[in-house]
């Protein structure tokens, strides 16, 4: 009946096969092989194929591969509108940030006025009658500009146009 | 010329820094520089794990794109041949579990090569019989499992140490002195049991 290689000494077979085992190591595994066969069987397979496949001959790249990926790197470098966005990024950062900060500033005026006239979407426009803190003007003005059933959010967005 | 990478040290200050580091800022000629470097040592692993010379190349191309696209997110906490290996490495994975949908795929499959025993150690004049002897190699890989053939040909093909290996594959090193070991066992079997058919 024959067994296989010793499961405790796979890795030091293994590193013996390829030279990268360490003295101690090297010398623990010789006194191991002095007993054992099918660790010994184990180590000249090893050393058949690690030979085989160092002797593999290499393989070089194609002449044009380099072409190929240089072709791909400015393709990708320009970007998808064919522009170096890499290189001009540093450019266009003044103007990105203005851009932003505008933007930013329209959106909270844009936020505030939106947002008083939602709060009155369903409040009917003759509460104003009931309310202590409207001045005699603004109720005029609301009474004399507004249908009975419209809201007090068409009312204000009346008088922002 | 072919290149072999000898003994890996990853502790050791990285020769690719100052590419790198222009390649990082989006220079382009300075990755171009790299890939001129890395393009036959990639194109021979890519080979070995996939068996295909043209497949291997495709692969290449592609991972030479992805670094480019990764380049700023790399931060030289590896080697970046270390970084780059492994982005072959997994490119070459997404090629395999690909093909293994094709019906077509034979890749691995035993051929006619196969029955003519044990390869014959290298000749470095006779451009044939290296054609010839690397091919019957990259079959028995190629019949490997995706993680025993990605250890031994970055131990036995490229030449990595064990440690930068476990680093490469993100496993420790007891694992990749195992899988180096099953691989080799298997390879064995792979490349004499049929040569021992035939002569039956």
């Amino acid at each position: 009946m024959t067994t296989g290689p010793c499961p405790d000494y796979l890795a030091l077979v293994a590193r013996s096969a390829d030279g990268s085992i360490a003295p101690a190591e090297s010398e623990r595994l010789d006194e191991h092989l002095r007993s054992c066969d099918a660790c010994r069987a184990a180590l000249d397979a090893q050393r058949d194929v690690r030979a085989w496949l160092v002797a593999r001959p290499a393989l070089a790249a194609s002449p044009d591969l380099f072409v190929k990926v240089r072709d791909a790197l400015e393709r990708e470098a320009r970007g998808p509108l064919g522009v170096d966005y890499r290189r001009w990024a540093w450019r266009l950062a003044p103007i990105a940030a203005a851009v932003v900060i505008a933007a930013a500033w329209d959106v909270s005026t844009t936020a505030n006025t939106a947002s008083t006239a939602s709060a009155y979407s369903d409040v009917p426009v003759t509460s104003v009658l009931f309310s202590g803190d409207v001045s005699d003007d603004s109720l005029l003005s609301v009474l004399l500009t507004s249908s009975p059933d419209a809201t007090l959010a068409d009312y204000l967005k009346e008088r922002e146009q | 010329m072919a290149w072999r990478a000898g003994s890996g040290d990853p502790d050791r200050m990285d020769p690719d820094t100052e590419r790198v580091s222009r390649a990082r800022r989006g220079d382009v000629d300075a990755f171009a520089e790299l890939v001129r470097a890395y393009q036959d040592r990639m194109v021979n692993y890519a080979a070995a794990l996939v068996g295909d010379a043209a497949d291997a190349e495709d692969i290449v191309q592609e991972a030479f794109i992805r670094a480019f696209r990764s380049i700023r997110r790399f931060r030289g906490d590896s080697l970046f041949r270390t970084w780059l290996y492994q982005i072959v490495t997994n490119a070459a994975r997404t090629h395999r579990s690909r093909r293994r949908l094709r019906p077509e795929d034979t890749t691995g499959a035993p051929s006619n090569d196969d029955r003519e025993g044990p390869p014959p150690l290298r000749d470095p004049g006779d451009l044939e019989a290296q054609i010839v002897l690397r091919d019957r190699l990259d079959r028995a890989l190629s019949a490997l499992p995706d993680d025993l053939r990605e250890a031994v040909v970055l131990r036995d093909v490229e030449g990595f140490d064990y440690r930068e290996i476990a680093t490469m594959l993100g496993i420790p090193m007891g694992t990749v002195e195992s899988r180096i070991f099953r691989a080799r066992e298997r390879l064995r079997a792979l490349l004499t049991a049929s040569a021992a058919g035939a002569t039956r």
